[in-house]
């Protein structure tokens, strides 16, 4: 598959593996903003640090305490068979 | 003497408080222009006059007690229409939620509400925040009052329609990638998009959790810091909303900007010279002397090239609006108007890594932004690509293939940003330019954007459809 372009029945497969169902009109309408999307995806594409990850992080929420945790009293409850 | 819709937000506010103007003849006013004016324009959605009298005069007599909620009470006000409010359809401008009934009431209406406002009606929308002027869908489009042939920008549409036509002096619109900036700047109006966080979005249509922005949309600078003033708040039922103190923003405009240095952004515009209109960068350079006459102090800023920017938005945009459509395009793609299927699309051709790397250039541009703004207070952008164009040009693909948004950065990085109109072209269509300032300094925007406005001296200038 080029970047730039894509032939109808690459783009019948992504759209079959989104779960779509297009006429034709839309489906001629996903072909012809493919090539664009891809010049917009690719250059996001520049020169980085493999670690380099300033945007996509996953910030832990502080747990609570133990005694309030719902998870804990399930494991309580099956441990003195009190379910 | 002025009629009371030219008299404006900040006027009538003030008249309201001394008691020479009467909450039910404001309402009145502006439910008999928003009647007459709809059929033309097509800005409304709903109009709520019913509710909209009972609030009136409930509005009258608590002030007759003596109970003053402050500059917006008794003010009128409209939503556009993915914003809940208690008991009316959220349409979304779609077939798919026309009979959608909010339980309650969103964030933003809440905020008004307390603070004494009016709510009147239900603004035309493109569906979802994502389409485009449709006509086979049930509402709208919302038509330019400066010309109805032509576009008014989306997507808070008739938002900015029925405040440059008169018939509310407040409209509340939402903004992912321009949607408040660009219609203010069709429409000759004030537009704000505040700080990411800054202003609630519970009870608002999502149309990209990391992007989607809710603010006010005015005649003019110091209306819109009035407004600012009632809808700012921390809420803790919003994960985006931000525990920060609000600023007197009202108290901004009179300052003028003596002292401040503004960062002046042509590299967006040059590096895409052909795609502006001359008229556009004729306004951004007559706005920057402005400022400098106003005693700012004015420097270069180069930023990298505003289709980085851009392209980081859009992907964002795509997959995350896909990701929140999935259902309904999957199994109710026929209730959906052909521009807004065309533009959600894009998001199911992409790949989990792009999304992942325009994450990654988000941060790097964030980054950039804010090292610039430890040596600017504010920057000046371009506004609009060009002046309103005709409705029948805009394209359905427009939001990829289009031009580069000079909106868009400021969504990717979270920035406050306001659309101020900069004056009117040779043909008498508004012209606009950008503001933006350093993370929930609003303040700073409204000061610069009243000394614009001002300066350009045309807030007198109403369209002809207003008349």
């Amino acid at each position: 598959m080029q970047i730039d372009r894509i032939t109808s029945e690459d783009c019948a497969a992504l759209i079959e593996r989104a779960g779509l169902s297009l006429n034709q009109a839309q489906f001629e309408a996903a072909l012809r903003s493919y090539g664009r999307l891809r010049e917009l995806a690719e250059s996001l594409r520049i020169p980085r640090n493999r670690a380099a990850e300033p945007a996509h992080l996953f910030h832990v929420p502080a747990s609570p305490h133990a005694g309030a945790s719902a998870f804990a009293k399930t494991e309580t409850r099956r441990e003195t068979g009190d379910e | 003497m002025p009629e009371i819709w030219e008299l404006g937000l900040s006027a009538i506010s003030r008249l309201i408080g001394q008691r020479k103007l009467s909450p039910v003849d404001v309402l009145d006013h502006y439910l008999d222009r928003a009647c007459r004016l709809n059929p033309t324009l097509h800005c409304f959605n709903t109009i709520d006059a019913e509710r909209a009298r009972i609030e009136a005069r409930s509005s009258e007599a608590e002030m007759s007690r003596g109970l003053y909620k402050g500059r917006m009470h008794g003010i009128p006000f409209a939503v556009k229409d993915i914003i809940d409010v208690e008991g009316v359809a959220t349409t979304n401008g779609s077939r798919l939620t026309i009979n959608e009934v909010a339980k309650t009431d969103s964030a933003v209406v809440q905020r008004l509400r307390a603070a004494g406002g009016i709510y009147m009606g239900k603004n035309e929308t493109q569906e979802f925040a994502m389409g485009g002027p449709d006509f086979s869908l049930p509402f709208g489009p919302a038509r330019n009052p400066w010309d109805i042939e032509r576009f008014t920008g989306g997507s808070s549409s008739g938002s900015a329609s029925a405040v440059s036509a008169g018939a509310v002096p407040l409209a509340i619109g939402t903004d992912t990638g321009g949607s408040i900036r660009t219609p203010s700047a069709y429409c000759g109006i004030a537009g704000m998009k505040p700080t990411y966080g800054r202003l609630s979005r519970r009870g608002i249509t999502p149309q990209a959790f990391s992007l989607d922005t809710v603010g006010p949309m005015t005649w003019t600078v110091e209306d819109n810091a009035i407004a600012l003033e009632a809808l700012a708040g921390f809420d803790p039922e919003d994960p985006s909303s931000v525990e920060i103190a609000p600023q007197p923003w009202s108290q901004a405009p009179a300052l003028g900007l003596q002292g401040m240095k503004i960062g002046l952004v042509r590299r967006f515009h040059e590096e895409e010279r052909d795609r502006f209109s001359n008229e556009c960068i004729s306004a951004f350079e007559t706005a920057a002397l402005l400022m400098k006459d106003a005693g700012a102090e004015t420097v270069e800023v180069r930023l990298s090239p505003l289709r980085h920017y851009f392209a980081a938005q859009r992907i964002i945009m795509y997959g995350e609006a896909a990701a929140i459509h999935e259902y309904d395009l999957r199994h109710n793609i026929e209730q959906y108007g052909p521009f807004s299927v065309e533009r959600f699309l894009p998001g199911y051709l992409l790949t989990a890594v792009d999304y992942v790397q325009a994450c990654r250039r988000r941060g790097e541009l964030v980054h950039e932004l804010a090292e610039v703004f430890r040596f600017v207070d504010l920057l000046l952008v371009v506004g609009a690509l060009s002046v309103a164009p005709r409705m029948k040009d805009v394209a359905r693909n427009s939001l990829v293939n289009g031009t580069p948004s000079a909106n868009a950065p400021f969504n990717l990085t979270g920035s406050p940003a306001m659309s101020v109109s900069a004056g009117l072209n040779a043909d008498g269509f508004p012209l606009s330019v950008q503001i933006v300032g350093r993370n929930f300094d609003e303040f700073s925007i409204y000061r610069a954007a009243h000394v614009v406005e001002a300066g350009m001296g045309c807030r007198n200038i109403r369209p002809h459809a207003a008349r």
